[in-house]
This record gives C-alpha cells, structure tokens and sequence, in this order.
C-alpha cells in the first residue's frame, strides 16, 4: 500500500507558468485553496 | 481540461486556484492553453522536477506518470490526493469540487472514513466516499 502523505504540507514548489510568471504554491498559504493538476500530457 | 474550464467559475468562487503541471515545454503549454482559452495557470515541467518532488514526497506516480489532482488547503495542507491507473480513471469535477467544498468537512470524519480518503482511490472508491461524506455532512 503505497503510503499518501495526507494532512501533511504539500511540497512547495516554484515554476515559471508558461508566459514567465513565476508561481511559488506557498504564495497561495492563506489566500485560496489550490488543486494541482498533475497532467500527463496534452496531446 | 475543457470540462475543466467550464467548472473553472466554481472553483474560482470557492477561492480556489487551478495549477496544470505538464512535462511539456511553455511554448506547447502556450499553444494549447491559448487554443483551448483555458484560464487555469499553466506549469511547464520539462525537467520533471516537481512531477518528481510530489512522486517522492506524496507518492504519486507510483504507477507510472498518470494523471493526479492533490488539492491543497489556505493552510497548505495536501487534504486529498488522487491518482489514476488509467487516463480515464480520473474524477469528474463536480467529484473535485465536492471534495474541495467539502475540504474541512473530511476533518470531521470519523478516522476510518479518513483513512479512506488517504488512500489511493479508484474512482469507484472516490464516488463511494463522497456519498459517505455527503451523508456524514447532512
């Protein structure tokens, strides 16, 4: 059974969105909820 | 994703945030958020990096690099995890969105019913919970 950090931090990350803003996840803290969607690919 | 976008308006009332992570580059995440009109903030990932921070730290991807939604609380809590076996094996919106409403509902719950939201769910699993959640919550 792989074993799901539930209720625990989320990992923070940075990432540059794709017209260059960089988008930290803990700048949400506080603010608003945040579903990360995980995508395999588009195409 | 375009089921997405219609359901973007709920989420966004619900003050939530939807963050697409791809392994594609920014020009293809361009292309295809600029022809789909998608309002979502879009995180190219060529390098893998946080698709393997999340595979590490939360186990996702365990099964390979199938779809996964981890909604994330104000607190920045990981409240409920998701991934797939199959590409079509991922929960519909109004199921994200009831979880989402439902985020300090789940912390309620009794702990077995916990322990079912923490693991990985089949959307079987996924549907199940949220009728027990909805009946917990009535």
């Amino acid at each position: 059974m792989p074993k799901v950090a539930i209720n625990s931090t989320a990992p923070d990350f940075v990432l540059t969105d794709y017209q260059g803003r960089p988008v930290r996840l803990s700048d949400y803290r506080g603010r608003k909820q945040v579903v990360l969607v995980f995508n395999r690919g588009f195409f | 994703m375009a089921q997405l976008r219609q359901d973007w308006a709920k989420f966004s009332k619900r003050d939530a945030e939807i963050l697409v992570i791809g392994p594609e580059d920014a020009q293809a995440f361009a292309d295809y958020f600029t022809k789909e009109d998608l309002p979502f903030v879009g995180l190219p990932n060529p390098d893998h990096s946080v698709l393997k921070l999340y595979g590490q730290e939360i186990n996702l991807f365990k099964l390979g690099r199938m779809p996964a939604q981890v909604i994330v609380d104000k607190q920045g809590q990981a409240r409920f995890v998701h991934y797939g076996h199959a590409m079509s094996d991922i929960p519909t919106n109004e199921e994200l969105y009831l979880l989402n409403n439902l985020g300090r509902t789940c912390l309620a719950l009794p702990k077995s019913a916990r322990h079912v939201m923490a693991m990985p769910l089949s959307i079987e699993r996924i549907r199940r919970t949220v009728r027990a959640v909805g009946r917990v919550g009535s």
